[in-house]
């Protein structure tokens, strides 16, 4: 009993840790990912009403980029969700692996 | 025997983390995504090919002269191969629809570009070109980055 609880000690442990430092990675990333398509989106709807109002391009263009912009965005937001479930599934499993190394080493 | 009692709290938050799993799958909830998907894949490459060509046949200064016909022809051909791709996208994705929406995005943005072109009956000028293409070229690059993010099986 005594080895099974020191097995689960050390196991949370290096667990805690171990998704801890997975989780920040992640969040930080798509903190600065996201931070640089709104500042690119910004720029974007600048340069393009400036574009209309030079007469480069007309109502119907600047409307068919911004509708193209905003689905960029919906697409970028849409990845965004499947880079987070990817590595939460690919975090777990490594937990799973995790324990069942521990319990291995334990036992053998 | 009561190896749980007094636990640490390594150990404690590794328990927790494992009933929130638990509890998360039985209610149903989309916690993982599709895997990844070679055909998948392989579409949004072929379709962001469609689209581009779109856009290189018809803009002020490709070899090709305004024809409606033609114009339309293409577009029609090319909203099947979506069509085709959302519904493998869609047969493929149980899990949270991801893979579905990403088509979709890109279905819809074909076929507005295709409606402007054929509203204007006349080829894309340079200037709207030089800002459109880099931004559904991102689009697609997007959606392919999302399907090479998923966990490989």
């Amino acid at each position: 009993m005594t080895a099974l609880s020191e097995l689960i000690d050390a196991t949370g442990s290096e667990a805690k840790q171990q998704l801890k430092t997975e989780l920040l990675d992640l969040i930080q990333g798509a903190k600065s990912e996201s931070a640089d398509v709104i500042k690119e989106t910004g720029e974007k709807i600048e340069k393009w009403l400036k574009m209309k109002l030079d007469g480069d391009i007309d109502a119907d263009e600047l409307k068919e980029l911004l509708n193209n912009r905003k689905a960029t965005v919906q697409q970028f937001l849409n990845t965004q969700e499947i880079i987070t479930k990817a590595r939460l599934e690919k975090m777990s499993t490594g937990l799973i692996e995790l324990i069942v190394d521990k319990a291995i080493g334990a036992i053998v | 025997m009561h190896i749980f009692k007094k636990q640490p709290l390594g150990a404690r938050s590794l328990l927790n983390i494992s009933y929130l799993l638990l509890v998360l799958l039985i209610s149903g909830c989309a916690i993982f995504t599709s895997p990844y998907d070679v055909t998948r894949h392989e579409n949004f490459t072929k379709l962001k090919a469609t689209h581009m060509k779109l856009f290189d046949d018809w803009t002020v200064g490709s070899a090709k002269s305004w024809n409606e016909t033609s114009v339309s022809n293409y577009c029609d051909n090319s909203d099947l191969q979506y069509r085709e791709a959302f519904e493998y996208a869609k047969s493929t994705d149980k899990s949270d629809k991801t893979g579905e929406r990403a088509v979709k995005i890109l279905w819809d943005t074909f076929n507005s570009n295709c409606a402007l072109l054929l509203k204007k009956k006349a080829l894309f000028s340079k200037a709207f070109m030089q800002e459109l293409k880099p931004e559904v070229e991102k689009n697609y690059n997007y959606a392919i980055a999302g399907e090479i993010a998923r966990v490989k099986k």
